[in-house]
């Protein structure tokens, strides 16, 4: 035979190939062995050779824990209690732990949330990915180096020899996610199930993880599981979604079509959400014509000029916001984006004086706060004309006060109301966040998520203030949650409160907000209106940004190569 | 550490000094630590000389009080203080004590004038035999009961181990001393019960039987300590996400044990050894009793009672040095075993 005739054979071998199952599941059921009830029931699905399927439910949907139950890591207290798993013939039940060692690496493994938590802190990051390689291999130390640096620069790590000899405390997340995918293809294996990868990730680092996900699923014909709460994430990378509630599948299809016409309730609202307050608002409009800029008569309630901070450490000194100069009008509702580091944070803090700014000038509702003392700062706070909001509402609430004295405390410390006064407020409040009064003799452990970052809100709000200034209010809530919050955010902007949205994530930011700016590196890099930054983002920052938000429509929404273009000419520039 | 944490900060950043080498910044770090480490050790037993040296004004004691009898003249308590510098003014006489420690020379003992230091390397040599070989058992069964204990975790050996671990560390030194001695000397008659011979008098063997069991009583509460430590430690390591994520990598659970979750989880055990190591020196001058062992601790209790304060400012410094030494040597090897803590310090 000529060469010619064994290529072609081979070819035709791979396209037979091509839609092979890899994975099926049948009517799995996984039992919680405590309360004997089965937490995961009747879940059947097939992966093919080279396709990627979708598992999409909140937190609690069973979905990690199908993952554990393919992988034979299912925790100590849950068992499969019905059904079959076959991966790649081997019926995954009957498999016993040496079986186990063999495939797991070279014919399915997994990465998943919080990457930094993977790896072994005390051991340099390249040895362990060497490790692997070593072991299973039996290839020589030099060998599985050299293998090692070869992963570390497929997935598109820019310097793989320094990286090969640091620690996983050394790295950043998105760093650390693309080195657990690099161990996860260390051995070439057939599946690769991908458990929330993204999430808790920069808007931007998402979108380069999931686009290193496709890549390598094309280059080396991986099979892949995107695990994911959030259904955009899912919408870019699968051929077929599953949505996963309560442990069950309450609807499955091509991911297109479950996009287009989603059957069940739950699916319409992930779906929903998006289109309400994610970027599909504005991607899905017409095509505008900028507005014209009308003169805003508001008066201003925050003036910063120039503003600039900088941490010190002993041996260097390092700029978090440069030069930052901008405007908030009474009633206005103003987005600041940016990755993690580039200065959002500290922004913010420099207006409720918990950093002092090292230039600039900085005046709220008429005063300069710049050169506060203490004292004033603390008299200047009491009035609660500025409130903060954090990302983490079960760490900024006190675990060991019950909601009613949460609220009540800073109306008793400004010591003006009488007590029903007091009372009635909070009454106010609390409507206005949409709570029942029933939740007020609780503490904060005993409230959901979604109910905790309300309080946070309500307790923001009970000194009525002018201003209102949110840090990531909704990223670490589910989809349910975070349209409540958006919605309650939208009614007080309605009500003439000022807001200053803070987060990665310009998805979440745009429904809410009527101005972004953007932030780079410290440095306000674009203001516009909310429109224009999505529809003509103009500095390549906010054009990978808005390239990068998930979308669960494709419109707008770049496609991989321009990302990885506009990434390339981002690192150019600076 | 300064260093690396801005230069991990580029990182993060995706800056253009990503270059750096990383590994300079750990060498870097590691001297450091090394500097800073010696700093700790000299301000310790700087401040520690400077306490046991206050002991000798405290006291108000003076070799008259030994040497001379009830009618002692003025004019003799002079000369004889005179002639053991004692006039002097106190900073004086603390550098020159300083200056003797530092080449190792402790004074002379205020009782019979003989060398403190030759009296006291003869004596310690006894108690730090008994220390050492105490420590060694200690780490290595506590080691093996904490291991087993991991590996089996919740059956019955892990069971019996706790039971075993919880009962010794009850039991005072002394009462496991009593104890050995009555079945191993007194009842099988294999060891002799009291009495030590010198490593290069008598050989290996009968120096070994003469501090084996001295050595064994003491070492209970460290084998105990150790294990129960290990014991956590471990159970609490290989419940870290790294360890799923080194079993979907493909990795043995036996393999992941031994090669992650035991270093990584021996953190504990290591901090608590260091905290205990006084314990060991001074559980050592119970034993010596026990044992009818002329000791380092008889030497500090006779000295003590006489009121021979250069002999007990000796046995003092001996105890700081050993000490510092000892937790220096452990916060190193707490830093070889994981890189990251070093940041912080």
């Amino acid at each position: 035979m000529t060469a010619e005739i064994i290529d072609r054979l081979q070819i035709t071998a791979a396209i037979e190939r091509e839609g092979e199952p890899v994975l099926r599941l049948d009517g799995v059921n996984i039992r919680n062995q405590i309360t004997g009830k089965d937490v995961v029931r009747g879940i059947s699905f097939t992966l093919k050779k080279g396709k990627v399927v979708g598992i999409v439910g909140e937190s609690g949907s069973g979905k990690t824990l199908t993952c554990r139950a393919v992988l034979g890591i299912l925790p100590e207290l849950f068992s499969v209690s019905g059904g079959t798993i076959d991966l790649l013939g081997h019926d995954v039940l009957s498999l016993e732990p040496k079986q186990w060692t063999q495939l797991r690496g070279t014919s399915i493994t997994a990465v998943f949330q919080d990457p930094g938590s993977y790896l072994n802190p005390s051991m340099k990051v390249g040895a362990q990915i060497a490790e692997v390689i070593r072991t299973k291999r039996g290839v020589t130390r030099q060998e599985a180096k050299q293998r090692t640096l070869e992963l570390l620069a497929d997935v598109r790590l820019r310097d793989p020899e320094l990286v090969y000899g640091q620690y996983p405390f050394e790295l950043s997340g998105g760093m650390l996610q693309r080195v657990l995918i690099a161990a996860a293809i260390s051995l070439d294996p057939k599946i690769l199930i991908a458990d929330e990868v993204t999430t808790a990730l920069d808007v931007t680092v998402q979108a380069e993880v999931l686009d290193l996900l496709a890549d390598l699923k094309e280059r080396h014909g991986l099979s892949l599981i995107v695990v994911s709460h959030d259904l955009a994430v899912v919408a870019q990378i699968c051929d077929e979604v599953l949505v996963l509630r309560d442990g069950e599948v309450v609807e499955r299809g091509a991911t297109a079509e479950v996009l287009r016409r989603p059957k069940h309730g739950y699916t319409r609202l992930l779906i929903g959400e998006h289109h309400l307050y994610g970027l599909e608002r504005f991607l899905d409009a017409k095509p505008t014509t900028p507005k014209p800029r009308l003169v805003d008569s508001r008066p201003i309630l925050i003036r910063a000029e120039g503003v600039c901070v900088s941490y010190d450490s002993s041996t260097s000194r390092r700029q978090a916001l440069k030069d930052a100069t901008f405007v908030l009008r009474q009633g206005e509702s103003i987005g600041v984006i940016g990755e993690t580091g580039s200065g959002k944070s500290t922004l913010a803090r420099a207006l409720i004086g918990l950093v002092t700014p090292s230039a600039g000038q900085i005046s709220i509702a008429g005063e300069d706060i710049t050169g506060f003392s203490a004292a004033r700062w603390r008299d200047f706070r009491k009035r609660g004309i500025i409130q903060y909001v954090f990302q983490d509402p079960l760490r900024s609430l006190d675990p060991e006060v019950t909601i009613a004295d949460t609220l009540a405390e800073p109306l008793l410390l400004q010591g003006m109301l009488s007590k029903s006064e007091i009372r009635d407020r909070i009454y106010f409040r609390l409507d206005q966040v949409r709570l029942q009064r029933n939740l007020l003799n609780r503490f904060p452990g005993e409230l959901s998520g979604g109910q905790r970052q309300r309080i946070a809100v309500a307790r923001a709000l009970v000194t009525e203030p002018k201003v209102l200034i949110l840090d990531e209010p909704v990223s670490a809530l589910d989809s349910a949650n975070r349209v409540q919050i958006l919605e309650i955010l939208n009614s007080l902007r309605a009500n003439g409160t000022s807001l200053m949205f803070i987060s990665h994530d310009l998805g979440s930011v745009a429904g809410v907000t009527e101005r972004v700016m953007v932030l780079y590196r410290g440095s306000i890099v674009e203001t516009a209106a909310t429109d224009d930054v999505v529809n003509r983002p103009g500095h390549l920052y906010t054009r990978l940004l808005v390239g990068s938000a998930p979308t669960v429509t494709s419109i707008g929404s770049i496609d991989r190569r321009s990302r990885q273009a506009l990434r390339e000419q981002l690192e150019a520039a600076s | 550490m300064a260093s690396i944490h801005t230069e991990r900060e580029t990182l993060a950043y995706g800056g253009a000094s990503a270059g750096l080498s990383s590994r300079w910044a750990v060498a870097r770090s590691t001297l450091a630590l090394a500097f800073r480490s010696i700093i700790v050790f000299v301000t310790v037993f700087f401040l520690a000389t400077l306490l046991t040296f206050a002991l000798q004004g405290l006291s108000g004691l003076s070799p008259a009080h030994l040497q001379l009898s009830e009618s002692a003249t003025p004019e003799a308590i002079a000369a004889l203080e005179h002639e053991w510098g004692l006039d002097l003014p106190l900073w004086q006489q603390y550098l020159n004590w300083f200056g003797g420690i530092v080449q190792g020379d402790l004074g002379r003992s205020w009782y019979n004038g003989a060398d403190i230091s030759l009296l006291l390397t003869s004596r310690a040599a006894i108690s730090l035999s008994i220390a050492g070989l105490a420590l060694l058992i200690g780490v290595t069964l506590g080691a093996v009961l904490g291991i087993t204990a991991a590996k089996f975790q919740t059956t019955w050996i892990d069971r019996a181990i706790t039971t075993f671990t919880t009962f010794v560390s009850v039991l005072p030194p002394f009462v496991v001393g009593i104890g050995l001695v009555a079945i191993f000397a007194v009842w099988f008659n294999w060891f002799p019960s009291a009495g030590y011979v010198p490593l290069d008098r008598g050989g290996l063997g009968p120096w070994l039987s003469h501090i084996w069991l001295p050595s064994l009583a003491l070492s209970m509460e460290a084998v105990a300590d150790i294990a129960r430590q290990l014991r956590v430690g471990l159970i609490q390591a290989s419940r870290e996400n790294y360890v799923t994520g080194a079993l979907v990598r493909g990795l043995s659970s036996e393999r992941i044990f031994w090669g992650h979750v035991l270093r990584n989880g021996s953190g504990p055990a290591l901090t608590m050894l260091g905290m205990k190591f006084p314990n060991l020196i001074g559980g050592a001058v119970v034993t010596e009793a026990v044992f009818g062992l002329a000791g380092y601790g008889r030497f500090a209790a006779d000295s003590a009672s006489r009121g021979d304060v250069p002999a007990v400012q000796g046995v003092l410094v001996l105890a700081i040095v050993l000490v510092v030494a000892f937790n220096l040597l452990v916060n190193l090897l707490l830093v070889r075993l994981s890189p990251a803590s070093a940041r912080g310090i």
